[in-house]
């Protein structure tokens, strides 16, 4: 009885979990979306850095944002950095993807406090592996 | 009788007038008849296109998750949008059970055939789109027909069909790749090299290619020289050393030696970058203190000093990094044997550079 109600609770926190997919690539950024809807959680895309700007300013944080380095208008690091000057979106982890894997760009990653730099192309269930890890969720 | 004379010219020239009014009215009418026309085209286009990309999305990201979703036929005007989704996912995930699934839900469409025909068309859009399914699908029977291409006269179809040929056949592709480079003088030599690393090409492959390149290089004028040396950048440092080496000869000329000593990455270079240190053409001299940067010892840091005091000051410059690569010493002591410089010219470069790292 009791395991079940832990079941239902974890159900309920894993429905609720919201994602943020910055991502420019409509068809990646569908890609994204259907994954982690699979992966049980709910995914908000937007498709440059401005839009997940005013987020920034005006939004609930989600439990994790998945942001792409290479955007229109304000590029992936510049977001990260006025994610991390709000106080509220400060402690939320990111997953940096990009088609780059300069040392510089992941040294920069490092230093913004984002969690994994998953270079592109990338391998669907293991991005949904690392993120479920980054929200302390179990493997699907 | 001259007063019927000006009345008939005058209806005549209003004749004319009513025609032209009447000509310009019809031309009117069938300029705007076409614009609504393509507007009409344009927008049954678009619905069809979301129409298309509502249907396939799912299906295509269900695939590449590695899952067997229902398909409907792919009608045949939607084939081109249907492969540019399937070829964008290609691009963008990597992992077995994605490429299978897409590759899977290729068979059951049948893009292949899609593809081919895509290849038949004139338009070059159609044929790189073709080009780049029938590499993601990799049929060795398709090697014969995309081998032609090679010698198309647009260079991004051949670098496409280059492509496809290196995911179908690497060991075939590389001889042919091979043939084509030393004629082709419109192939943009970085996008070669970024094909060919993107390649995995295997050790055995690249040693092959490098001797292919190694027993070409005395044939090779100047200026295919010049374009080539660039390619050396992929290969393994042991694979290229040797041919380096001949390139910097002190009989080469100039542009051939400069684009040598950017592919000098070997210690046993060392002895030839020297030499080039002191040679007669500014642009070799840069190239050769960037080179001692690379290759450098302690003990040719006086030589570095000197070319600080050059004519040029590119030889100025590159020589001052060089010797604050961290090769010759510490930033800080190169600094103060900096201010005991005579030259004013290397003691300006000194400062110039040390500014530009603490920047």
């Amino acid at each position: 009885m009791a395991r079940e109600a832990r079941a239902v609770r974890g159900a309920e926190r894993v429905e609720s979990t919201s994602i943020l997919i910055v991502e420019d690539d409509g068809t990646i950024a569908g890609m994204l979306s259907a994954l982690f809807r699979r992966g049980g959680l709910n995914p908000t895309t937007v498709r440059d850095g401005k839009t997940a700007l005013s987020l920034v300013a005006g939004s609930e944080p989600p439990a994790l944002a998945v942001v792409d380095l290479m955007l229109p208008h304000l590029d992936g690091f510049s977001l990260v950095a006025a994610m991390r000057g709000s106080p509220r979106w400060k402690d939320v982890p990111v997953v940096m993807l990009s088609a780059r894997q300069l040392p510089a760009d992941v040294t920069r990653a490092r230093e913004l406090g984002v969690r994994e730099y998953v270079q592109k192309p990338f391998d669907a269930k293991q991005l949904l592996a690392t993120v479920l890890e980054a929200l302390g969720m179990p493997p699907r | 009788m001259e007063a019927a004379l000006a009345t008939s010219g005058s209806d005549a020239l209003v004749g004319v007038a009513y025609l032209i009014g009447v000509v310009s009215l019809v031309l009117t009418l069938l300029l705007t008849l076409q614009v609504a026309w393509l507007q009409l085209a344009a927008r049954r286009l678009e619905r069809r296109q979301r129409r298309c990309l509502e249907t396939w999305r799912p299906i295509l990201y269900d695939a590449a998750m590695g899952e067997a979703p229902a398909v409907p036929p792919l009608a045949p005007d939607d084939e081109a949008t249907f492969l540019l989704l399937w070829n964008q996912l290609q691009d963008g995930l990597r992992g077995r059970s994605s490429r299978e699934g897409l590759n899977r839900l290729a068979a059951t469409v049948g893009a292949h055939a899609a593809a081919l025909r895509a290849l038949a068309r004139k338009a070059a859009a159609s044929r790189m789109l073709a080009l780049r399914t029938l590499r993601y699908l990799g049929e060795p029977a398709d090697f014969d027909r995309v081998e032609p291409l090679l010698d198309a006269p647009e260079a991004p179809i051949c670098l496409a069909a280059a492509r496809a040929l290196f995911h179908i056949d690497r060991a075939a592709a590389t001889p042919e790749l091979w043939t084509r480079l030393r004629t082709r003088v419109d192939w943009p030599m970085a996008q070669v090299a970024a094909l060919l690393r993107d390649s995995d090409l295997g050790e055995a492959e690249l040693a092959g290619l490098a001797t292919a390149i190694n027993g070409q290089v005395h044939r090779l004028t100047t200026a295919e020289l010049r374009r080539i040396l660039p390619l050396l950048a992929i290969f393994d440092e042991a694979d290229v050393s040797p041919m380096v080496h001949r390139l910097l000869a002190p009989f080469q000329v100039p542009e051939v030696l400069s684009a040598a000593l950017k592919e000098a990455r070997g210690p046993a270079l060392l002895p030839d970058v020297v030499r080039l240190c002191t040679h007669p053409a500014w642009p070799v001299r840069t190239q050769a203190a960037t080179a001692l940067g690379r290759l450098g010892r302690p003990e040719h840091r006086d030589l570095l000093l000197g070319m600080m005091a050059d004519p040029q000051w590119w030889v100025r410059y590159r020589a001052a990094q060089a010797l604050l690569s961290g090769r010759f010493g510490e930033a800080g002591e190169l600094a103060a044997l900096g201010d005991r410089l005579s030259d004013r010219f290397a003691r300006d470069i000194l400062c110039h550079v040390l500014a530009e790292g603490r920047a």
